[in-house]
């Protein structure tokens, strides 16, 4: 099965999923003077959900051709990139995301930055710890200090 | 009217407000380059230094520097990197990026640099004529018009979809609608699809979708088949255009100057959707040879947007200006800071 057709059943999926919340399970909590409103907070989900099912059977069906067009990626050739390097450069992002708040901008973006070049394959390692730090200094000074805007910088515990 | 021209002529040309020109321009591009910073946070952060001056012709002139600079600026991360620093240069990465990919970047900055001083000077004279008439047609605006006007834009990918995506281009209009009913509706301010995270409260951000969208792809591409990276660079020394090129985009600056800045006026509308319908009106007019560059690196795809975006901020001071009704974020920014400056607008 074609790359678009797999897209096209995840979003079934994902507008099955929207549709049954916006037509069976929204409107339960809805206040009584509400209900006699003729556009409820359910009525655009329902219009959506509708037609981004119809789009996906679309697709799926394949009533719309199309020419094929190979992209910058070639899904069929992903074991010839570096998959491992960009799933765990992804799972950095993620682990960063989720550690900025409790751990702190310091902390947290030194270490991604650091293990972020380790992931691309840099070992120099006072080079790599050199520039994680000063970067990470830069931004949190420019930001902080000359934007005006707060970011915890160290740990909660530490007082940040 | 000549007379008022006049005195904002001399205002404009002293020493010190042709200072404020430059250095809001500047800092507004410098800033309005890093990707998530757009005009709104830009014209906030330099708010109190506008309000300290003293003087709300400078003020004006400062803020409005920053606001035509940040969204330059934007565009040049939107040329090189593919990473929109601002909602309304999106569109300018569609052929601007593929530019800067095939060694082309100075060309693309160049385009851009002159687009959008244009847009925004042809945008400064059409306000100055048909401010005071397009104030009262603006205040007639209400929400089925704002309705017709959202579905005109959305409509828009149409222009978008070549041959046989139609449903493709649908599929992805839909469910970016259904990413923005996640959060509290304005009309009913209740939480909806939030699952119960707080965080989604306030649904899911722009810039983070944008970024999302546009930059991670480009940096996930880098590690999964690295390229190599001084390309780009080598080429961007070559800033010319040729005469050939001059010409096609000329007609294309012209039509979308005034069409950005109608879009501008509304309130609500913005640089966003005017960049956005520039790019799909100039596709539906371009030839059929042309129609098939769009998305590949055509002048003419990246003047229209960059052309729009600018006439259409232009076009948001007419509602701010004449009415003191700011029609989107940035300028209920530009009025805060006015209002600070006991600027009296509007009928007063």
């Amino acid at each position: 099965m074609a790359l678009d057709r797999w897209i096209a059943l995840i979003l079934l999926g994902i507008c099955l999923v929207y549709g049954y919340t916006a037509w069976f399970t929204m409107d339960a909590g809805l206040a009584p003077f509400m209900k006699r409103n003729p556009i409820w907070p359910s009525t655009f989900p329902k219009v959506l959900s509708i037609l981004g099912i119809v789009a996906c059977l679309i697709i799926l069906s394949g009533v719309e051709k199309s020419e094929v067009k190979i992209a910058e990626i070639d899904y069929r050739r992903l074991h010839e990139y570096k998959l491992g390097q960009a799933l765990l450069l992804l799972a950095l992002m993620v682990a960063y995301a989720l550690c900025l708040r409790p751990v702190g901008f310091l902390p947290s973006t030194t270490a991604f930055l650091f293990l972020g070049a380790f992931i691309l394959g840099e070992r120099k390692w006072v080079l790599m710890l050199s520039v994680a730090v000063i970067a990470t200094m830069i931004v949190w000074y420019l930001v902080q200090q000359v934007l005006g805007i707060y970011m915890r910088p160290l740990p909660g515990f530490f007082g940040g | 009217m000549l007379e008022g021209l006049l005195i904002g002529l001399q205002t404009a040309m002293s020493f010190q407000n042709l200072a404020m020109v430059i250095a809001g321009c500047l800092i507004g591009t410098f800033i309005g380059m890093l990707p998530g910073l757009g005009p709104m946070s830009i014209i906030a952060i330099m708010i109190p230094i506008a309000i300290s001056m003293g003087d709300p012709s400078a003020a004006l002139i400062l803020l409005a520097g920053v606001y035509y600079g940040a969204i330059f600026g934007g565009s040049t991360s939107s040329i090189l990197l593919n990473a929109p620093g601002v909602a309304g240069t999106v569109a300018s990465s569609f052929d601007g990026y593929p530019m800067a990919q095939q060694g082309r970047a100075g060309k693309a900055l160049t385009i851009a640099a002159v687009c959008s001083f244009a847009g925004g000077t042809i945008g400064a004279i059409l306000l100055m004529i048909f401010a005071p008439m397009l104030s009262s047609v603006a205040l007639l605006f209400h929400s089925a018009e704002y309705f017709a006007l959202m579905v005109v834009g959305l409509s828009a990918i149409a222009a978008f979809a070549g041959t046989g995506q139609v449903a493709k281009a649908m599929i992805m209009t839909v469910f970016g609608l259904i990413l923005a009913t996640v959060g509290e509706g304005a009309l009913f301010s209740l939480p909806r699809f939030t699952g119960g995270v707080m965080d989604l409260q306030s649904g899911f951000g722009f810039i983070t979708l944008a970024m999302a969208m546009f930059a991670l792809p480009e940096a996930l591409f880098l590690v999964l088949k690295p390229k190599d990276a001084g390309s780009v660079e080598a080429d961007i020394t070559d800033l010319r255009i040729t005469r050939v090129e001059a010409r096609s985009i000329a007609p294309i600056i012209g039509r979308q100057s005034v069409q950005g800045f109608f879009i501008g006026v509304l309130p609500g509308a913005g640089a966003t959707i005017a960049s956005f319908l520039g790019y799909a009106v100039e596709r539906n007019l371009a030839t059929k040879e042309e129609q098939a560059e769009f998305g590949k690196g055509s002048i003419t795809g990246l003047a229209a947007p960059e052309t729009a975006n600018n006439a259409a901020c232009t076009g948001s001071f007419v509602p701010l200006l004449t009415l003191g009704i700011p029609g989107s974020g940035t300028t209920a920014l530009l009025l805060g800071a006015l209002v600070a400056q006991t600027s009296r607008l509007g009928h007063g």
